[in-house]
């Protein structure tokens, strides 16, 4: 079977900061995928990467059979990819209904499938459609990134720490939806610093460490692995 | 009572022109953070090419003097905006990620390029068109009266038209959203699929489009330009883009009606030579207990 997304040997960084070096990482249809790992292990920097923020200075990012290494931020946003980035990034001067046809503005005509699909969802997005976005609360601004980035209906969801600052009680909400979100066939590669959590939920996972994949294998045995308990579990 | 009644209108109409211009470097400046110093050339070009074009028109044989004016405007419209498309492309594009001194100095650069281009392509000499029309209105008696120029009036409609259709389209409409999301972040709009380059283009054409409402406007009311108009035309603009709050469309309108008004009154009251010194000092008082302008948003840092 073809991976959906298949990185091999990627090398990225900032100038002369290399911040990932040589990965090697595939994430198959259907899955939710953790990648988990300390600040500052390139994890950001990988999905950036995947998105053409960053770009890759070696390697391949094979999505989809298509090479996305070198190729612009809007032609690899339109493939049916969307990312829910770190620290939510909603436009804040923007009202939430504008936010979330903002996700879905690379697609020509009807959005309001979408739009109710999202709203059904999310029913407190509907409810302050009008409110500006840098108004909301954390909680109902993390709502707002992952419906913004559901709008385009991708194939792939790359979720950047959806749960950092966010009460308890929300952040269990959060990964309920992103169970939800994949049951209903969208792929997840899904970065966390909430390592318990993000193992629970996922059906594999990678761990980062400065710039490579340390460890590698099923969610539930690497809940087992004594280095992964040690360094990321707290024992 | 007639002179105050007189200046006002006139600094409506110099505060419409400066308003128009002022969009440019109020636009450009909320989505790349860059002083685009090349901004008044732009308006400067487009006398010239209103000229151009309107020559062109009779050669065409077009007679009625709306129909001439609305062809010469598209075509200004047209190749002012191509103007501003290119110079985005050719001066900042290049240096984007790089220091933010560096596209100032480029536009600098840019702007003497331009001046020197006209200078050399159209000659020094101050040109002047024809009177095209005189019709005016006149309130008041035979003695005391209010004068009003048709030409003025259509100046204000044009500038009240220009704005509602900038307006209509930066908050209705899917390209306007693009352009308000790349302001707020560009890195977002980028991972949305926006291609947050063109975005940045259209800014440029849709600024260089005002200025080349303003330039044609200001031509058909005063017949003669030169090459060098768009210095001062463009220091003024730029001023009242910080006066109303610069990155703030209404802003920039309101910046330069305030500055036209205030220019003119001076002039008509208080003396004609140091009307560039009281707005300069308007300018200066206002920054002093609005550092970011009457209508500007603080900064706020991002959490």
């Amino acid at each position: 079977m073809q991976a959906l997304l298949k990185i091999k040997n990627l090398h990225a960084g900032y100038g002369p900061i290399k911040a990932l070096r040589g990965i090697n990482l595939d994430v198959q249809s259907g899955e939710i995928v953790a990648l988990i790992g300390s600040n500052g292990a390139g994890k950001t920097t990988l999905l950036m990467a995947i998105c053409g923020i960053v770009p890759p200075q070696e390697g391949s990012i094979l999505y989809d059979g298509q090479e996305f290494a070198g190729r612009k931020p809007y032609h690899i946003m339109n493939q049916g990819i969307a990312q829910v980035p770190e620290g939510r990034r909603i436009f804040p001067r923007m009202t939430v209904l504008e936010n979330l046809q903002m996700g879905a503005s690379h697609k020509d005509g009807n959005i309001q499938n979408d739009l109710e699909r999202v709203h059904a969802m999310f029913p407190v997005l509907a409810e302050r459609a009008g409110q500006i976005g840098g108004t909301l609360s954390g909680g109902e601004q993390q709502m707002l990134a992952i419906g913004r980035a559901l709008m385009s209906r991708p194939r792939l969801l790359l979720m950047d720490e959806p749960s950092l600052g966010l009460a308890p009680l929300i952040v269990k909400q959060i990964f309920d939806f992103v169970r939800e979100i994949n049951k209903a066939g969208t792929t997840i590669l899904l970065v966390e610093q909430n390592a318990y959590a993000a193992l629970k939920l996922a059906h594999r996972a990678f761990v980062l460490s400065t710039g490579e994949i340390a460890i590698s294998g099923e969610a539930k045995s690497l809940l087992q692995n004594p280095e992964v308990r040690r360094a990321y579990l707290g024992g | 009572m007639y002179i105050l009644g007189q200046q006002l209108i006139n600094g409506l109409i110099l505060g419409s022109i400066y308003g128009l211009i002022a969009i440019g470097y109020t636009m450009v400046y909320g989505i790349i953070g860059m002083i685009n110093f090349a901004h008044g050339e732009i308006y400067m070009i487009s006398a010239y090419l209103f000229a151009i074009f309107l020559a062109l028109a009779g050669v065409f044989g077009i007679d009625s003097l709306p129909v001439a004016l609305l062809f010469t405007l598209a075509f200004t419209i047209i190749i002012t905006g191509l103007y501003g498309f290119t110079v985005e492309r050719m001066a900042y594009r290049p240096l984007r990620g790089s220091t933010r001194l560096a596209p100032l100095i480029s536009a600098i650069g840019m702007s003497l390029v331009l001046q020197n281009f006209v200078q050399l392509a159209q000659g020094a000499n101050d040109q002047a068109l024809p009177p095209l029309y005189h019709g005016v209105l006149r309130l008041g008696g035979e003695e005391d009266f209010v004068q009003i120029t048709h030409i003025q009036i259509i100046i204000v409609a044009a500038t009240v038209i220009s704005m509602a259709i900038l307006t209509y389209v930066i908050n209705n409409t899917a390209l306007g959203r693009a352009c308000r999301a790349t302001q707020q972040d560009r890195t977002m709009a980028n991972l949305l699929g926006i291609n947050t380059d063109w975005t940045i283009s259209l800014v440029f054409v849709i600024g260089a489009s005002m200025a080349s409402v303003a330039g044609v406007l200001i031509t058909f009311n005063f017949g003669s330009f030169n090459f060098f108009i768009g210095f001062v035309a463009g220091i003024k603009a730029f001023t009242a883009a910080v006066l109303g709050g610069i990155g703030s469309l209404p802003g920039a309108m309101l910046g330069g009606i305030l500055l036209g008004l205030s220019e003119s009154l001076f002039a008509g009251f208080v003396n004609t030579d140091y009307k560039d010194v009281f707005a300069f000092a308007l300018l200066v008082t206002v920054l002093t207990f609005r550092p970011t302008g009457l209508l500007g948003r603080p900064e706020v840092e991002k959490i």
